[in-house]
């Protein structure tokens, strides 16, 4: 009950600095509108077909949507060797060669031109596959050759696919901001409190380091997901893009800003000089930022590294929600909720660690 | 009664430059319902000090109690019965002065009419003012009284004087005295602020480089290093036979060490003389030339 008293503290401390909150959902508010307007309007993806084009029937309709949403997709025939040499040279962006069980797409994916292409690809060839069930289910019996199904989709060189150009944009922006700012807000908590001294003053009162630990964790919480809540309903209106509704997406976003709360707590608990702790912020969350904002091949020591670093899972876990289908990888998940929970036990030791 | 006896109670920290003591060999008693001066050089331990009587940093070495209680055994309950003003508390900006109080008094799970001790201390008028707008010594006051609201019986003050202006100096050295009083504490003040510390505290202790110097009355430490108090006394004649026992520093003026039996013989001389006493003023050194002293004989 008497981290309650604390938490309601810091709560009301947090809603009552009004300019600094609104500052958490405006700025995120314009780097997405920005960034929509931005990718949006400038897009142009050259796309190479190898292949015969009569094996993706809904391609045209494709294309057409995806001209209506401001991306110039621009697709012409050519030769393998050709479309290779060209992709090399960066004059497309991606190529694919059709054939009647197989597509195989070679992209450049460290572009964003690549991986729309790829995103919107997956989706044709999805449906194409589908739709040419449908339409050659009649000629089953009479022409089994014709039959494309099953359609082996395969994109070279891609790391982390995802469905759709809004949902990249997105995840990547959410993790960034999440991370960021659930880390900051924790190690403030208690940099601050340090800071006014008014930290002793929490520790000499029966507050056990336990307790106020906790309740940081908890201010921490609610001052991130406010803000993200805020932006959700606020991006449904303003955004063209409709924001996600599944719940199991809002799971990882809460074990995401948990982790990251209870990072920044052990931090702030561990550090302390603000530069140190600010340096070694920047050090876990840039390369998420990095990882969440251009998708990469990772060599595969840095992938090792990159599946134990939290930060980088809460990066792959909002990609790898998308690329499968908005099925959350439970797995990961409860590893952040894990590595949250021995966070703030660790936070806890060294909140009065003697200098 | 004692509020706090300390023996040999020592604080080492260890980093990467070496160990570094910080207390050593404290031994100490400090008489409870009095006022109590801890005085030195930043370093000097007073701040580590106060950690260590307030159970937030266990000692190295040596042992304690505070108020009858073990330093090393009884933390919780300790940490009850002591009130903690740090140096530079800024409490939270954001807070008004009656939600901070309450913030303290539910920390401590204690019902106080936070209305009448708002009225009491006369912080009424501020009472919905946030804390980050009040002035220092308004902010002062409302921080000794989040360390107190518990109603602690031993109250420890780190440089509570600093940044204070004359007369919220008066505003607070009438509130210790208040507290001194009416609650039955024992105060410790930590200042650099010699001149009120000479006037609050019945005791003093020098700390330098971790240890204690001297602690004692203030009389006491003067006479240990030489420093002694006069009674000067302006005359309408000067008297006679008083050799060796008086000095003449100025024409009709007499002085004369401020010790009962000197002073007993010379106004004994006086009356027996019939020379009328005109005005009468006690001189002396300053507790900061005591410090000083201390300071170089230490030094040497």
């Amino acid at each position: 009950m008497k981290g309650y008293v604390l938490l309601k503290k810091d709560i009301r401390t947090v809603l009552r600095n009004r300019r600094e909150l609104l500052w958490m959902i405006i700025v995120p508010l314009i780097l997405l509108a920005a960034n929509f307007y931005l990718q949006d309007q400038s897009l142009e993806v050259k796309v190479a077909l190898v292949g015969n084009p009569a094996y993706l029937p809904t391609l045209e309709q494709r294309v057409q949507e995806a001209a209506a949403s401001n991306i110039k997709l621009v697709i012409w025939p050519l030769s393998e060797p050709e479309a290779a040499k060209r992709l090399q040279a960066g004059a497309i962006h991606a190529y694919l060669v059709l054939q009647s069980r197989e597509v195989t797409m070679y992209a450049n994916l460290t572009e964003t031109e690549g991986t729309v292409a790829q995103a919107i690809f997956t989706e044709i060839v999805r449906d194409s596959n589908q739709l040419r069930a449908m339409e050659t289910l009649a000629d089953l019996v009479a022409d089994p050759e014709s039959i494309l199904l099953p359609i082996s989709w395969q994109v070279v060189e891609v790391s982390q696919p995802v469905t759709s150009m809004g949902q990249l944009v997105y995840s990547s922006l959410f993790v960034i901001m999440g991370v960021m700012t659930a880390m900051s807000l924790g190690q403030q908590s208690i940099s601050m409190e340090r800071h006014k001294n008014t930290l002793i003053s929490l520790r000499k009162s029966p507050l056990t380091d336990r307790q106020i630990v906790w309740a940081k964790v908890g201010a921490g919480l609610f001052s991130a997901l406010l803000p993200l809540l805020a932006i959700v309903v606020l991006t449904g209106v303003i955004l063209p893009a409709p924001f996600v509704t599944d719940p199991q997406f809002y799971l990882i976003i809460v074990s995401i800003c948990f982790n990251s709360v209870a990072l920044g707590v052990l931090i702030g608990s561990y550090v302390r000089g603000s530069n140190e702790g600010n340096g070694l912020r920047f050090l876990l969350t840039l390369p998420a930022m990095f990882l969440a904002a251009v998708p990469v091949v990772l060599p595969l020591w840095l992938e090792r590294v990159s599946s134990i670093v939290p930060t980088l899972i809460s990066a792959q876990i909002v990609r790898g929600y998308f690329a499968a289908g908005n099925e959350p990888a439970f797995g990961p998940i409860a590893y952040l909720i894990l590595t949250g929970l021995v966070s703030v036990h660790l936070a806890a030791r060294y909140l009065g660690r003697e200098e | 009664m004692n509020a706090i006896i300390t023996d040999g109670l020592t604080k080492t920290f260890v980093s990467k430059i070496g160990p570094t003591c910080a207390v050593k060999d404290l031994s100490l008693m400090i008489k409870a319902n009095s006022i109590y001066g801890l005085i030195g050089h930043n370093g000097a331990g007073k701040t580590t000090t106060f950690m260590l009587l307030n159970t937030l940093l266990a000692p190295s070495k040596g042992s304690g109690w505070i108020l009858g209680l073990d330093l090393l055994k009884d933390q919780k309950r300790i940490r009850r019965l002591t009130g903690l003003l740090t140096e530079n508390l800024r409490l939270y900006d954001e807070l008004t002065v009656e939600e901070t109080l309450r913030f303290f008094a539910d920390l401590y799970g204690v019902s106080r009419n936070i209305g009448e001790l708002l009225q009491r201390f006369e912080l009424d008028e501020w009472r919905r003012q946030q804390v980050g707008r009040l002035s220092t010594g308004m902010r002062k006051k409302v921080a000794i009284l989040s360390a107190c609201i518990h109603n602690p019986r031993l109250l420890f003050l780190d440089e509570p004087f600093s940044g204070l202006d004359p007369l919220a100096m008066q505003s607070l050295r009438d509130f210790i005295h208040y507290l001194l009083q009416y609650n039955e504490m024992t105060v410790i003040i930590a200042s650099h602020n010699l001149r009120e510390l000479a006037d609050l505290c019945q005791e003093v202790g020098i700390m330098k480089e971790g240890r204690m110097v001297i602690s004692g009355t203030l009389e006491k430490i003067k006479e240990k290093y030489g420093f002694y108090d006069y009674i000067e006394l302006r005359v309408d004649a000067q008297p006679q036979g008083l050799e060796g026992l008086i000095t003449t520093p100025a024409p009709g003026v007499i002085s004369v060490l401020n010790r009962p039996e000197n002073l007993q013989r010379v106004l004994a001389a006086l009356t027996e003389q019939q020379i009328a006493v005109l005005d009468m003023q006690k001189q002396g050194a300053a507790l900061e030339d005591v410090y000083q002293r201390v300071y170089q004989e230490v030094a040497q």
